[in-house]
């Protein structure tokens, strides 16, 4: 204790140790701190951003030195940029439909080689002219789940990561799901007036739809399906329901003229490349003899529901 | 007693609050409020909102029981009473698209060369970072008669409707 | 506690927690500017008038669409012609169309420059496209599409 200078490394060392566990304790206990607003987070926003917009706005391009079009989902090879908007006219750069997402193009983007889709949409980073890929997931959802098209569900990239900051961006589209037939009830036509006959020429990837408006009648309502003599068996084989706003009711009891009546039918009920009679039976309901009955093929256009397009990116 | 080897002790615990201080004012203060993420937010809800409306504008029969020019044209130009909306049928089909997101719908048109505003879905006061979506319809006398609503126009004429929905999170 | 007050080497340990506060206080500002930049890529998402834009080019589609069959309906009742009327319900679809845009600030003008029917007949089959001058402007950004062709058929 005579010589008071061997104390001062003890006192030196407690003093700094308080230092570093003061600093410690706040680097571990204000997490924010030292992990939010860095610049390349933000410019995961924009990358999310920018991906959800070209897919659903942007109809997409191929070409090569002879022609070129926005069908890129026929031309895989010369494919120039990926988008999944609707386009009934592919040798026009003026038509497209946001929000409306094609089938074919969305069946062709599950295809595409992954580097490929990466360069394509811009999912990466560039740092001294070195691409370093961001993790991603891009899913079409119905009511939570993946929409599947042609037994593929529709998700690219990886799960989402639950350790890391992610840039999500959602988008309302409608997705070609299928066919349907948009039918009024004066249109249709039996051999007997209770029995709605309707050709269908097979095959189907998707179930087909028929929707039916203006069903006359009192106190009428629907009996069963019948295809080529074939009773159908209900909700394994077909559904009917009614439309009202987006959502499909079940259909009980009597019918309306007002109701939306929504025939599904599952298309392994019409697999091969021929010709099949659906038979409508109604009861109450005087329906215009018959032949000609309708065709189903002449009447279908694409059916589009509603669904949510989501763009997962990160680091 | 010696008490000299407290000195250092002291300094370092000074230097200690020191930091913890000026950590704490800078992650208290709004200076560091990442507003990157806020804006993000609005965003996502402004693209979702105008999303909405554009999906219903282009809906085809077979995918929705009304669309939106349909909707607007079935209006009866009845006021209508908070809590109650009186376009069921809109506020039906934008609340499927919308989860968790409120919204008040306004018509604007013009008349006569005046401009009418008039409330059709009210859900209250908007919060602070709503955002505004428009998507404009035209409406001639024969889309109101087959939905029955009460725009009562000639048969020449065709109107111009402004469909404004405020959105915002709930 | 004399020595207390005389001894002042310990200081420096204090002086440091200064120093260090001052570096952080510096790092805060930094992560500032960061934020700052995601900042702009998100706002200049919400400036841009994007769907303001293709929603003034899609209705105007739609609408001459609807000119087109409503002109039709009116010409067999009156004795103007189809592109008399078809030029009066543009006129007054170009005026609902600036008064509603001019009620939140945004100038839009639509008007029509040329209505051309494949053999220079206008029957409601040999109207095939419409030529429209759109502009629109909200103040930061204008739009000009000159002409936008519309096909009708």
């Amino acid at each position: 204790m005579m010589d008071e200078k061997g104390q001062i490394a003890v006192d030196f060392l407690l003093g700094i140790s308080l230092f570093l566990i003061a600093l410690t304790f706040t680097v571990q206990f204000i997490p924010g701190m030292f992990m939010s607003g860095t610049a390349g987070e933000s410019s995961l926003d924009y990358t999310a951003y920018r991906t959800a917009t070209v897919l659903v706005e942007d109809t997409g391009w191929w070409g090569n030195s002879t022609s070129s079009g926005t069908d890129w989902e026929t031309q895989p090879s010369n494919m120039m940029r990926i988008g999944l908007a609707a386009d009934d006219e592919p040798k026009s750069k003026l038509t497209n439909s946001p929000n409306l997402l094609s089938k074919a193009k969305i069946e062709q983007f599950m295809l595409v080689n992954e580097n490929t889709l990466i360069e394509n949409l811009g999912l990466y980073n560039n740092v001294d002219n070195t691409h370093f890929s961001y993790g991603y997931n891009i899913s079409i959802n119905q009511e939570g789940v993946p929409l599947v098209l042609n037994s593929t569900a529709i998700m690219r990239g990886k799960p989402t990561p639950l350790d890391r900051e992610v840039s999500k961006i959602t988008r309302v589209v409608l997705v070609e799901t299928g066919t349907v037939a948009v039918l009024k009830g004066s249109e249709l036509t039996g051999e007997i007036a209770s029995e709605a006959i309707i050709n269908v020429t097979g095959p189907f990837e998707e179930n087909i739809t028929i929707q039916i408006r203006n069903l006359n009648g009192a106190n009428h309502s629907f009996l069963n399906a019948v295809v080529d003599n074939v009773t159908l068996t209900p909700s394994s084989d077909y559904t009917i329901y009614k439309k009202t706003g987006w959502t499909d009711l079940p259909l009980n009891g009597s019918l309306t003229s007002t109701d939306l009546i929504c025939l599904n039918l599952d298309h392994n009920r019409f697999n091969l490349s021929q010709d099949y009679k659906l038979e409508l039976r109604f009861s109450n309901v005087t329906l215009d003899p018959g032949p000609p009955f309708i065709r189903y093929n002449n009447h279908s256009s694409p059916l589009y529901e509603p669904a949510y397009l989501t763009v997962e990116v990160w680091q | 007693m010696n008490n000299k080897a407290q000195l250092h002790t002291l300094e370092g615990l000074g230097a200690a609050v020191l930091m913890t201080l000026t950590i704490l004012a800078i992650t208290q203060s709004t200076m560091i409020v990442t507003p990157q993420n806020a804006l993000a937010v609005d965003v996502q809800l402004e693209q979702m909102s105008s999303d909405a409306l554009a999906v219903l504008d282009i809906a085809s029969m077979a995918s929705v029981q009304y669309n939106l020019t349909e909707c607007i044209a079935s209006w009866d130009m009845a006021e209508p009473t908070y809590p109650t909306g009186n376009l069921d049928n809109l506020d039906t089909a934008l609340s499927y698209l919308l989860p968790g997101i409120l919204y008040n719908v306004d018509l604007a048109y013009t008349k006569s060369g005046n401009l009418n505003v008039e409330k059709v879905i009210i859900n209250g006061p908007p919060s602070t970072n709503a955002v505004v979506a428009r998507r404009y319809v035209t409406l001639t006398n024969q889309t109101v008669n087959n939905m029955g609503g009460g725009w009562s126009l000639q048969d020449d004429e065709l109107r111009v409707v402004e469909v404004r929905m405020t959105a915002w999170k709930v | 506690m004399e020595s207390m007050r005389k001894n002042t080497k310990g200081q420096w340990i204090a002086l440091s927690g200064l120093v260090i506060s001052l570096i952080l206080i510096g790092l805060a500002a930094l992560a500032n500017q960061a934020a700052i930049a995601g900042y702009h890529s998100s706002n200049a998402a919400l400036e841009f008038p994007k769907e303001n834009i293709r929603e003034l080019n899609s209705h105007t589609r739609d609408n001459a669409r609807i000119i087109k069959d409503l002109s039709f309906e009116i010409n067999s009742t009156s004795n103007e012609t189809i592109p008399f009327i078809f030029e009066q319900l543009f006129d007054n679809y170009s005026t609902q169309i600036q008064n509603l845009y001019a009620s939140h600030g945004e100038t839009a003008d639509v008007s029509l420059v040329s209505i051309n029917s494949t053999n220079g007949t206008f029957g409601i089959d040999d109207i095939d496209l419409i030529f429209v001058n759109i502009t629109y402007n909200d103040g930061s950004t204008h739009y000009v599409s000159q002409p936008e062709i519309i096909e009708v058929r």
